[in-house]
């Protein structure tokens, strides 16, 4: 173990807003290093991911003031077998029982545990929001073309997050450092599994693009599509790479000589 | 926007801040008012007893949350919290003598009045949000006892929202990092869950 950890996503999105194990065992390999150094693309990432997911069924409790709707266009948008879905909804009312159950002499329960859930979902937004900045020793490098704007609150009571992604208007500010890492971008691309899955064809894609097309504007889709590659282009030579995620980190990482360690 | 004359504006906001700090607070200032959806609406509405006597008069929505702040929701709020304020200091009493079945009891009477409590919710998003926290804090222990620490932040904010009930949101925010100091989390399993994908929840894919 090195005494650096550059932190990816997944461990941003666990210690964050997750419980549990993997939540526990996220927050003591972060404790391990003597130096934790958390990316802006990482907060990026997470905000597009997660806490954009977080913030869209605070919104639909919100509008809907409905548990039961909510939780059929989740389970919809998510894909959930029906099985799940049903024992999500009994689920729900079951995590709040203290010694009495919730009480359903209300007049309307579902209006009720959609109240519930939304105030819980605003402040879970706002506390990771809040937090995010302190999951690691020091938060690095900066993205210009990206602002980090925090929830703010529409008159309706839903939550706007906007922008989620950096400004489209211009190049990539990361653009002229990766075309400088050239052999760094073949090493990388050649790295990137044959899957099948999209997230990797499309990562393969953008390296290629960015070592070879030079010329070709390098957007903001782009760098989305970069991924886990970002984390092994930027992580310090002398920092492990720290994620959740070894199965898509690991060969990137070790293709260039880097290290990428799970929880 | 709708100005009534001073005539019928004095003495409202005095007889509601009597009322919301309990008879404490004549000469002090109405912070946080709930709108009669329970949203929050802005902060810092400073009155002050000089501005009642003034002749500057006061806007007829600023008086309407005012009496929605007289409402059944804010009277039955307050009963609770004091009765939930007792069970607290009932059980604090009963865990310095030892006695885990008389301070287990009074708990189990402070849980019995979280439900009727968020029942008041009209009264406040930040309010709302306080005594949600609290049960989902609670359940979350899974029926592990309430130590000495936890209850005696529960006793102290229960205590502290009974003299400000009109929190705005924000302010309960920082009431909520106090419950998670003392292992009192508002999240869980089912939230964690409920939020996800399934590539999320074996630690995959954020994105």
């Amino acid at each position: 173990l090195s005494e650096k950890a550059f932190v990816d996503t997944t461990i941003l999105a666990e210690v964050l807003l997750k419980v549990g194990d993997s939540h526990e065992a996220a927050k003591r390999a972060l404790g391990r290093y003597s130096k934790t150094l958390l990316p802006v693309y990482a907060i990026k990432e997470w905000k597009r991911g997660q806490f954009a997911k977080y913030v869209y069924i605070h919104n639909l409790l919100t509008i809907t003031r409905s548990f039961s709707t909510t939780h059929g266009r989740l389970s919809k948008l998510f894909m959930r077998p029906r099985a799940l879905s049903t024992a999500h909804e009994a689920m729900a009312a079951a995590t709040l029982s203290l010694a009495l159950p919730v009480s359903f002499a209300a007049s309307d329960p579902d209006t009720e545990l959609a109240d519930r859930f939304r105030l819980a979902f605003k402040t879970l937004i706002y506390e990771s929001w809040e937090e995010r900045r302190s999951v690691a020793s020091a938060t690095v490098l900066d993205l210009e073309c990206y602002r980090e704007a925090g929830p703010r609150e529409r008159a309706n009571g839903e939550l706007d997050i906007s922008p989620r992604d950096c400004d489209g208007n211009r190049e990539c500010c990361l653009a002229t450092i990766l075309r400088a890492k050239k052999d760094i971008l073949l090493k990388l691309r050649d790295s990137v599994p044959l899957s099948g899955r999209q997230e990797d064809k499309n990562r393969k894609e953008v390296l290629r693009h960015l070592a070879v097309h030079t010329n070709r504007r390098f957007e903001r889709e782009d760098c989305q599509k970069l991924g886990d590659a970002y984390f092994a282009i930027f992580a310090p030579d002398d920092a492990d790479i720290l994620t959740t995620n070894l199965k898509d980190h690991l060969p990137l990482a070790t293709a260039i000589g880097k290290r990428a360690v799970a929880p | 926007m709708t100005i009534l004359r001073e005539s019928e504006t004095t003495g409202t906001a005095g007889t509601f801040l009597e009322s919301a700090r309990g008879g404490e607070a004549k000469t002090g200032e109405l912070r946080q008012l709930p709108s009669i959806t329970g949203a929050d609406v802005g902060s810092g509405i400073d009155f002050k007893r000089e501005a009642v006597t003034s002749a500057s008069p006061i806007p007829i929505d600023i008086l309407y949350q005012a009496r929605e702040a007289g409402s059944k929701h804010f009277d039955q709020a307050l009963r609770l919290l004091e009765s939930a304020s007792h069970h607290l200091s009932e059980a604090r009493r009963a865990d310095e003598a030892s006695d885990r079945i008389g301070a287990a009891s009074e708990i189990l009477r402070f849980e019995e009045l979280l439900q009727p409590l968020f029942e008041c919710r009209a009264v406040g998003d930040g309010f709302a949000n306080l005594v949600n926290t609290i049960h989902f804090g609670i359940a979350n222990l899974g029926g592990e006892p309430l130590n000495r620490d936890q209850i005696t932040v529960l006793w102290r904010i229960v205590r502290e929202l009974a003299l400000t009930p009109f929190l705005s949101f924000g302010d309960s925010l920082k009431i909520v990092r106090q419950l998670k100091k003392v292992g009192l989390c508002l999240n869980n399993s089912f939230i964690t869950e409920w939020a996800s994908e399934p590539s999320e929840l074996v630690g995959k894919s954020v994105r």
